[in-house]
C-alpha cells in the first residue's frame, strides 16, 4: 500500500475500516451468498464491497455505525444488480486477491469422511439454489450471517415478521428438498 | 433455532440445523481468509482524498460571497433585457434579434 498519509492518520483509517469489517463482514458474505447462491461471487462481491467501504473510509468514519450499515448494503444491493447485468468491469482488479483467498481450503478430513462431507454439502448447495432468492438470502444471513431478524429486515428493507416468515418458508423447503422428513419417516418404519 | 419450523418433526429440525451448521462451517469465510480479505483490502487499494479539501475550497463561501460573483452579471443582463438590447458595459454586447424578443449575447473579455 503507498502511504501518503502521515502514519498516525493512517493507522486511524485502518482503525476505522478494521471496525466496519469486523462488525459487518460475516453479514455481508452471508448477504452476498444468499443473493448468488454462489461462493465464489459472494467472495468477489465482498471483497469489492469493502475494497470500496477502504476507499471511502473518510467519509464512513464521520457516520454512525447504523448509518455505516446503510451505506454499506447500498453499495451490496447495487453489486449484485451489477453483476447481474453481467457488468464485470472490476473484476479485474479484485482478481489477484481472490484467486489467493480461494486457494486457502482446509483438508484436515480422512477422504472417505470427505467425500461424505462433500456429498452433504452439494445436496444442500443444490436445495439452496432451488429456493427462490428471498427466501434463500433471509435464511443465509441468519445461519451463516448471525444476523436477527430485524437486522435482516434493517438490510433488506423488508419487516422483521417477512423476515422472519421467510426464514419459516426456506427451511421448510429446504428440508423437503433434502427429503429429510421422508428420511425420518422411513428410519420410523423400519 | 428450532421454533421456525413447526411443519417439521423434531427429528428433522435437528438434522437440518446440524447440516445447515456444517454447510455454514465448510461454505462460510473461516478465520484464515477472513483475514486474507481484509489484508488483500488495505493491501490492494488506498483511501480516496480526504474531505477536508473541499471544506476549505472557494466554493464554499457562503451565500454573500455568491452574490458578490454573480450579482453584476445579473444586472448586466436584466438591463438588457429591459433596455431594448444596449450597450451591457465594458466586456459584453448585446444586440436584438430581428425577430427574437429577448436575447443577450455575452463575450467575456
Amino acid at each position: 500500500m503507498v502511504d501518503r498519509t502521515p502514519e498516525g492518520a493512517t493507522t486511524g483509517l485502518v482503525r476505522c475500516f478494521d471496525s466496519i469489517y469486523d462488525a459487518n463482514h460475516r453479514a455481508l458474505h452471508a448477504y452476498f451468498l444468499g443473493r448468488t447462491s454462489d461462493p465464489e461471487a459472494a467472495l468477489d462481491l465482498s471483497q469489492e464491497a469493502f475494497l470500496r467501504v477502504w476507499r471511502n473510509v473518510f467519509k464512513l468514519r464521520e457516520m454512525t455505525p447504523q448509518r455505516q450499515r446503510y451505506w454499506l448494503y447500498a453499495v451490496a444491493k447495487n453489486l449484485v444488480a451489477d453483476l447481474y447485468r453481467g457488468c464485470a468491469s472490476q473484476k479485474a482488479a479484485r482478481q489477484s486477491v481472490a484467486t489467493d483467498l480461494r486457494s486457502g481450503g482446509n483438508h484436515e478430513e480422512g477422504p472417505q469422511a470427505a467425500l461424505e462431507s462433500r456429498e452433504r454439502l452439494e445436496a444442500v448447495d443444490r436445495a439452496m439454489n432451488e429456493l427462490p432468492e428471498d427466501l434463500r438470502t433471509a435464511l443465509v444471513m441468519q445461519v451463516m450471517g448471525r444476523l436477527s431478524s430485524s437486522q435482516i429486515g434493517e438490510a433488506l428493507e423488508v419487516p422483521a415478521g417477512t423476515v422472519r416468515y421467510r426464514i419459516a418458508m426456506a427451511r421448510k423447503r429446504l428440508a423437503e428438498l433434502l427429503r429429510l422428513g421422508e428420511d425420518v419417516g422411513t428410519k420410523g418404519r423400519t | 433455532m428450532t421454533n421456525h419450523n413447526l411443519d417439521l418433526p423434531p427429528d428433522a429440525e435437528a438434522r437440518l440445523d446440524l447440516l445447515l451448521a456444517e454447510w455454514v462451517d465448510k461454505r462460510g469465510l473461516s478465520t484464515s481468509r477472513i483475514e486474507q480479505l481484509r489484508r488483500g483490502v488495505l493491501a490492494t487499494h488506498e483511501p480516496d482524498a480526504a474531505p477536508p479539501a473541499v471544506a476549505a475550497s472557494p466554493l464554499d463561501q457562503g451565500p454573500e460571497w455568491w452574490s458578490s460573483l454573480f450579482t453584476p452579471l445579473l444586472t448586466a443582463l436584466s438591463q438588457a433585457a429591459t433596455t431594448g438590447y444596449q450597450s451591457v458595459g465594458s466586456g459584453m454586447e448585446a444586440e436584438p434579434g430581428p425577430g427574437v424578443g429577448y436575447r443577450a449575447y455575452m463575450r467575456i473579455a
